[in-house]
């Protein structure tokens, strides 16, 4: 926030503006960001930590603080305005976005203009894997790469090779009696499986596998007495996510949510919906209750995301589709679902900052000034923020208290092809 | 003890999924701060549910003390009331004297529970939590969420009725941050089949930069 706001601490206290100037790390070092930088590339959307970074140095150099105050943040692609908001963070630390143009307030306000093109986080793992340092060629490291390599323009190669995989399957020259449908889906969802734990897919794209895969068992299994019915319905859903697959994830899962509720599906998908919604919380509190291991926090928090996600698909599709007759529930589910997916994107994004930077020290830092002032509300507060935040698991408390040693990563010694994501996380 | 404690142990029982309670289609990137003000409200409105079902039943004579505290809790922790808490400008100051209202309150309903008959006591501090649970559940907080805060509202009155009763110094919100230790030190422990390892602290160059800094910027200013 503006340099304005009192009682404010500089961001710009860190000796460095940019990622580019942190020496590269090695050996059991460079693993480990090899893996929280990847996770970060993938975890939510693709790119979105060359995002964070690309905020964050926008707004070390408009001396942004993070103190109260009011934001203008302007996003460029190749010099081009492509869309920005304002951001406001109120004195009693609550904030919101703002994605409109009219200024929400008077006040001063900095203005960040944040480069698209910039991907800090991408060029540091490029660097580090060609450096060698980890001494191999981490393969999902790789894959988060490619992944994220056109963050604006979603990847659409696994979703095109479902429409390809569904309709050689169940297309017009296949029987159309055999049961083969459910085999489809399991296969589907065993390859979105396969791809995330590669960390070849981001979130949207493994939710949009997830429903395409699951949309049509859930609705055929509403007719459990009729299989020639439950094999119709399973091979109706699946043709219709294959053909909307080439449109990305979010369009496919939304025409494809809209074509069932329309068929009289609201309730089976509401249920998916808290489902999802339920799995992603408990893998969210998995993570909180979790050891004082950067790396196995962002692990658990890595697996969350595409349940939150399709959780909001889900319920976006279905606000579409049945217009303002059942706006409630259906809108704070999908509020719900999205504050979750951003809140976890931000966590994983926090995982590595924090350690490439170093920034629990600063967190620390504050929490013994506040100590020493006796505030033990402010103490409280720092200490939940954090772990709110899902920056850190409840297990940093004695950390930050003064009462332990910095949390350290525990990772297999010798183990170079080491990768802490739940291969059957879908 | 001090008097807040019942607010921090509310706000724990929250966490974060008090943003379930935020209204939908609201971009929010609140802190924990938001967690202490509806801590505050629902500690508030169980004080004041709690202290007029008593003051009632000294009146009239009434019986029905958890009906009419229920009553003054859903009133208070009305969807209103509740919302209106994220869309509040406060600052610190405001926050602080939301939170110390709210623990006066409790503090207030707890004395006053404790002059009440045993079965009694242990009625009315059943039927408030569960109305403040049932209210927030409401609200669109999930069930089990909601429970979870019923339960801690249970804990942190019954718990002081026995600390008032014996002297017991037993802290408030001590049971359920028992829970989350023992969750999470049971997830911290290695598995007896698990590889030998390393452990590595974050690196401290950042700290070596700031002392390499700090001479350029000294010899800028000269």
């Amino acid at each position: 926030m503006p340099a304005s706001g009192s009682g404010s601490d500089p961001v710009d206290e860190l000796p460095v503006s940019r990622l580019a100037d942190v020496p590269l790390p090695s050996g059991g070092y460079a693993l480990i960001e090899c893996n929280l930088l990847a996770w970060g590339l993938v975890g939510c959307r693709a790119g979105d930590i060359d995002r964070y970074f690309a905020f964050w140095e926008a707004g070390v150099a408009a001396g942004l603080t993070d103190g109260p105050g009011l934001a203008h943040v302007v996003y460029r692609m190749d010099g081009a305005p492509l869309g920005g908001g304002w951001i406001e963070k109120r004195a009693n630390g609550m904030g919101r976005t703002h994605l409109v143009v009219d200024r929400p307030r008077d006040g001063p306000a900095a203005e960040i203009i944040v480069d698209l093109t910039s991907d800090p986080a991408s060029q540091r793992l490029r660097r580090i894997l060609d450096s060698d340092a980890t001494g191999h060629r981490w393969q999902p490291a790789r894959n988060a790469l490619v992944a994220a390599s056109a963050p604006l323009v979603p990847r659409q190669q696994e979703l095109i090779a479902v429409e390809r995989l569904v309709l050689e399957r169940i297309g017009p020259d296949a029987d159309g009696t055999a049961p083969i449908a459910a085999g489809v889906c399991e296969e589907i969802s065993k390859h979105a499986g396969k791809l995330r734990h590669e960390l070849a897919i981001d979130a949207p794209q493994a939710a949009g596998l997830l429903l395409a895969a699951q949309v049509p068992i859930a609705c055929a299994a509403q007719h459990p007495g009729n299989t020639a019915l439950a094999e119709l319905i399973r091979r109706r859903y699946l043709v219709a996510a294959a053909e909307h697959a080439r449109h990305g994830p979010e369009v496919m899962a939304h025409l494809l949510v809209m074509h069932a509720v329309r068929d009289g599906y609201a309730k089976v998908l509401d249920y998916a919906a808290a489902t999802y919604y339920a799995w992603a919380i408990a893998m969210r509190d998995a993570a909180l209750a979790g050891p004082p291991d950067p790396l196995r926090f962002g692990a658990q928090l890595y697996n969350a995301p595409p349940y939150a996600y399709a959780a909001y698909l889900i319920c976006q599709g279905a606000r579409a589709a049945l217009g303002k007759s059942a706006q409630g529930g259906w809108a704070r589910m999908q509020t719900d679902a999205e504050e979750l997916f951003i809140r976890i994107g931000d966590g994983i994004y926090a995982q590595y900052r924090d350690w490439c930077l170093s920034q629990l020290d600063r967190g620390r830092e504050k929490i013994t000034a506040a100590q020493a002032r006796g505030d033990r509300r402010e103490v409280w507060k720092l200490i939940r923020d954090g772990e709110f935040g899902l920056r850190w698991p409840r297990s940093y408390r004695p950390y930050l208290l003064g009462e332990a040693p910095a949390p350290a990563v525990e990772y297999p010694e010798g183990d170079r092809y080491w990768n802490l994501t739940n291969p059957s996380s879908l | 003890m001090e008097s807040d404690e019942p607010v921090f142990a509310i706000a724990d029982a929250l966490g974060p999924d008090v943003m379930e309670l935020a209204p939908p289609d609201e971009k929010h990137f609140d802190g924990s701060g938001t967690a202490l003000l509806v801590a505050s409200a629902v500690a508030g409105a169980v004080g004041s549910g709690v202290l007029a079902a008593i003051r009632q039943a000294a009146q009239n004579g009434s019986t029905a003390l958890i009906k009419k505290a229920a009553a003054e809790i859903r009133k208070r922790l009305s969807g209103k009331n509740v919302q209106q808490i994220f869309a509040a400008e406060g600052t610190r100051d405001s926050d602080d004297a939301a939170m110390d209202a709210a623990a006066s309150v409790f503090a207030a309903a707890r004395q006053a529970l404790g002059e009440l008959e045993a079965a009694q006591q242990t009625e009315l501090a059943k039927g408030s939590a569960a109305a403040a649970g049932e209210a927030l559940h409401r609200l669109g907080l999930r069930q089990e969420v909601a429970s979870r805060v019923r339960q801690e509202i249970e804990v942190q009155i019954s718990v002081t009725m026995r600390q008032e009763a014996s002297g017991d110094h037993l802290r408030p919100g001590a049971a359920s941050e028992q829970q989350q230790t023992a969750r999470g030190s049971s997830a911290a422990r290695p598995a007896a089949t698990d590889p030998p390892s390393r452990a590595l602290a974050a690196p401290r160059w950042v700290r070596q930069q700031r002392q390499v800094r700090r001479p350029s910027r000294r010899t800028r200013r000269k």
